[in-house]
């Protein structure tokens, strides 16, 4: 059915002409946008696919003008193509009933959908051979996961964590990393030292941030948590999305799950 | 030996002319006038409450000026007004008279309640008396620290004519052993009998002070009161 | 019953609630303890010995707030959690803490700072023997002025994180508080508490009406400023470290003041130690997961405390 959609959408866009007035709506959208356009494609991003401490993209937005998430925000720009990812759900149906060619992106549950994903944006795009170096990029890393699977729990601030059997976890498996069993996306202190992992992944997402959530991290019964239990770090930034931008992200922990087992 | 109630140059805008008095102990003395005359006003500021102008003494020393203890023991007011926020036991309420943090004194309490005929209600909630039997309970409240001075707004009303008699004696009792009694009163029956001495206000003024017999002549009735009394009782004076 | 005895009786109850939040899935703790004792006695001092004093004091302050206040405004439907102050406390603590940027010493500051300043107005407002409607109508009006202020913060949060975080904070929580929060909250809460239980033979006499008190030698102007500093501070210091927890300190006194006699003095105490052993069971009973989460404790305690605000508007009708 959402294949249908996609194809019926796909044939909604003029395929003469690649657009060339892009605005996205989300910052997933923001993300997966900033990696395929051809440079100009893109007239306006959302606030947070432009600000650093939300998307390690940041910089490739430099210069663009940024939009709420509205499509009111970014009709004057009279753009061809408007890409939404959640945010508000009546954004895509508001740019099709004003007769503009839109994409939604649903949200990806496991690689196939984000595959998916990607490729139908770079279609849009006409930017069909980038979206296929980027899945071939993050295949390559996919295709080769280290044998050893380490128990592992990845938090952020305030004991958000993300389940064992989603998307963020089957990034963490290629870096080698077993996200726990937890409830429902948040675990508290007690549930971490009464079961600790074999890595504690810490998320950085905004750490200079003051917040309760923040404080969380730096409660004294983490750090008395034994020496046996390894902490890495990692850019929460990347894991908002999961989309490919986690790429080296997961690289990096991979090498660093090698070298200390 | 209990001193005098001094009143220096009393006014409470917009309500009190300036009053200077002065109450003896030892006496009942009755304070009398229509309805707004005053008689509220002057007593709060007798009891040290309230602001404005002049002040109260008692030997000297502003009541405000006096230790809590002090002051519980020197003078005790009672409002007009019967509202008890709490549904208190009577006891409790009576208690309260002993000023806060007072050990609690069961004895006193027991005494200041068959003063007021109201031991019966000792361990009744004041939200279940009428209105006549929560106003006995609390003249204990006011009787039991024994204080030199009592200034009891409106004791009586709603009490039954038993009541009323039986209150004016025992007020006649207090001032015996040597109390200074100063109450208001609207019944002038009862203040033509039991007080010893009238202070008789008009629109905010002091207009006569002296013994009943003379505060409560014809003149004054029908000028103040605007009643006259007739061998059948008391009537309303023509307009003048 | 004798305010003392209830205390007492109070007291020893709050023994095995203490107990029960200390060492609370005990399954759980001894076989922490098996693998590694280490780890165990973190587990109790850094985790539950703070959850466990910051339930009792906080409780204890709201039940005694709640006590004082009703106590001083002679009115039954008074309490910090309800008519403002808990409100202020929270928009305090979120600008401190958010748009400041002030630390754990700056939320709680703040914290403070917001509920006293609700306070006050509400005593501006509704302080001199107001009639019940102005009161609860200016505490309605406080607390909607601070939910509006809360959400107008919220819609300028800084970041997305933020505004989850605040809007998680405030629910009220327990749950991974630290002995550095203990350590900040506990003497604001046990030295307030202190000084406004010492004020309770002056709470009795107020019950005769603000004149009455005075002139039994009350310093009325001096009493209301002290319950309103002291109420302020316990109740914005619990606020920034907890969160918002509502009701306790409406239905406390409303328990407590029948076993009393129905003095609004005698009633502080027993309603300290009433609101804290209140709290202490609200914290364990979030701890029975609902569907894999904790449920808040501010869910919980206004879950149980509408309710029975409800039921004191029908009886008091």
């Amino acid at each position: 059915m959402r294949a249908l959609a996609a194809l019926l959408l796909c044939v909604a866009i003029p395929v003469a002409a690649a657009p060339l007035r892009v605005a996205s709506l989300n910052l997933c959208s923001d993300e997966l946008a900033l990696l395929l356009a051809a440079p100009g494609q893109l007239v306006s991003i959302s606030r947070l696919g432009a600000d650093p401490a939300e998307t390690t993209l940041a910089a490739r937005a430099r210069g663009l003008p940024t939009n709420r998430g509205r499509v009111t925000d970014v009709v004057q720009l009279s753009p061809d193509l408007v890409v939404t990812s959640g945010g508000d759900p009546t954004a895509a149906a508001t740019a099709r009933r004003l007769g503009i060619a839109t994409i939604e992106l649903p949200q990806p549950h496991d690689f196939k959908a984000l595959r998916a994903n990607i490729r139908m944006l770079s279609n849009a795009l006409g930017r069909d051979a980038v979206g296929e170096a980027v899945i071939a990029n993050m295949d390559s890393v996919l295709e080769h996961p280290p044998h050893s699977r380490a128990t592992a729990l990845l938090v952020a601030g305030g004991g958000v964590t993300i389940e064992p059997d989603g998307l963020a976890a089957a990034w963490l498996a290629a870096a080698g990393l077993k996200q726990q069993t937890v409830s429902r996306g948040q675990i508290n202190l007690e549930q971490i030292l009464s079961k600790p992992p074999q890595y504690l992944v810490i998320s950085n997402y905004r750490p200079d941030q003051t917040s309760t959530n923040q404080r969380w991290l730096s409660h004294p019964a983490l750090a008395a948590l034994p020496a046996s239990v390894r902490r890495l770090h990692t850019d929460g930034r990347p894991w908002t999305c999961l989309g490919p931008g986690l790429v080296p992200e997961i690289v990096r922990l991979r090498a660093l799950v090698a070298a200390t087992r | 030996m209990i001193a005098s109630l001094v009143a220096h140059e009393i006014a409470r805008p917009p309500m009190l002319a300036p009053v200077s008095l002065r109450v003896d102990p030892g006496c009942v003395t009755g304070l009398i006038g229509p309805n707004g005359a005053g008689k509220t006003t002057l007593l709060r500021a007798l009891a040290g409450l309230g602001k404005g102008p002049g002040r109260a003494t008692i030997a000297g020393t502003a009541l405000a000026a006096m230790s809590p203890a002090a002051r519980t023991r020197c003078l005790a007011w009672l409002p007009a007004d019967r509202d008890v926020a709490w549904p208190m036991r009577s006891d409790a309420l009576v208690q309260i008279g002993l000023g806060p943090g007072a050990p609690h004194d069961p004895a006193a309490i027991a005494t200041a309640l068959a003063l007021a005929d109201a031991t019966a209600f000792a361990a009744r909630r004041v939200d279940s008396l009428s209105t006549g039997e929560r106003a006995r309970v609390l003249l204990a409240r006011a009787l039991v620290a024994r204080p030199d001075w009592l200034l009891l707004d409106e004791p009586v009303a709603n009490l039954d004519a038993y009541h009323r008699l039986d209150i004016m004696a025992l007020l006649r009792a207090e001032a015996q052993r040597g109390a200074g009694i100063l109450i208001s009163l609207h019944d002038l029956d009862l203040a033509r009998r039991h007080c010893d001495r009238l202070l008789l206000l008009h629109e905010g003024a002091l207009v006569a002070d002296g013994p009943p017999a003379e505060v409560l002549s014809p003149a004054n009735l029908a000028l103040v009161f605007r009643i006259r009394e007739t061998p059948l009782g008391l009537e309303k004076a023509p307009p003048v | 019953m004798n305010p003392r005895r209830l205390s007492l009786l109070l007291g020893l109850a709050l023994v095995p609630l203490a107990l029960a939040s200390l060492f609370w899935d005990p399954m759980m703790l001894s076989s922490v303890a098996a693998r590694d004792p280490g780890l165990a006695r973190t587990i109790l001092v850094e985790l539950r010995l703070p959850r466990t004093l910051l339930a009792l004091l906080i409780g204890g302050s709201l039940g005694l707030g709640g006590a004082a206040m009703q106590g001083l405004l002679r009115n039954p439907l008074a309490s910090p959690d309800v008519l403002g102050p808990s409100t202020g406390a929270s928009l305090g603590a979120i600008i401190a803490g958010y748009f400041l940027g002030g630390g754990v010493l700056g939320v709680a500051l703040g914290g403070m700072a917001g509920a006293l300043v609700a306070l006050a107005l509400l005593l501006a407002l509704a302080g001199r023997g107001a009639a019940t409607t102005t009161l609860v109508l200016a505490g309605v009006a406080i607390s909607a002025l601070g939910g509006a202020l809360v959400n107008l913060a919220l819609s300028l949060a800084p970041s997305p994180y933020a505004l989850y975080d605040v809007m998680f904070w405030l629910l009220g929580s327990l749950a991974d508080r630290s002995l550095p929060q203990l350590a900040l909250a506990g003497p604001i809460i046990l030295i307030s508490g202190g000084i406004l239980l010492a004020r309770a033979p002056e709470l009795d006499s107020l019950a005769l009406g603000e004149d009455v008190a005075a002139s039994l030698g009350v310093d009325i102007a001096r009493l209301r400023w002290l319950i309103v500093v002291t109420t302020g501070t316990m109740v914005g210091a619990g606020v920034a470290v907890a969160g918002s927890i509502g009701f306790i300190g409406l239905i406390v006194p409303h328990l407590i003041r029948p076993l009393v006699g129905n003095r609004p003095g005698a009633a502080m105490l027993p309603s300290a130690l009433a609101g804290a052993a209140l709290l202490a069971a609200a914290d364990l009973a979030v701890r029975v997961p609902i569907n894999g989460q904790e449920l808040k404790l501010g869910v919980l305690t206004a879950l149980i405390g509408a309710p029975f605000f409800l039921w004191l508007v029908v009886k008091n009708r």
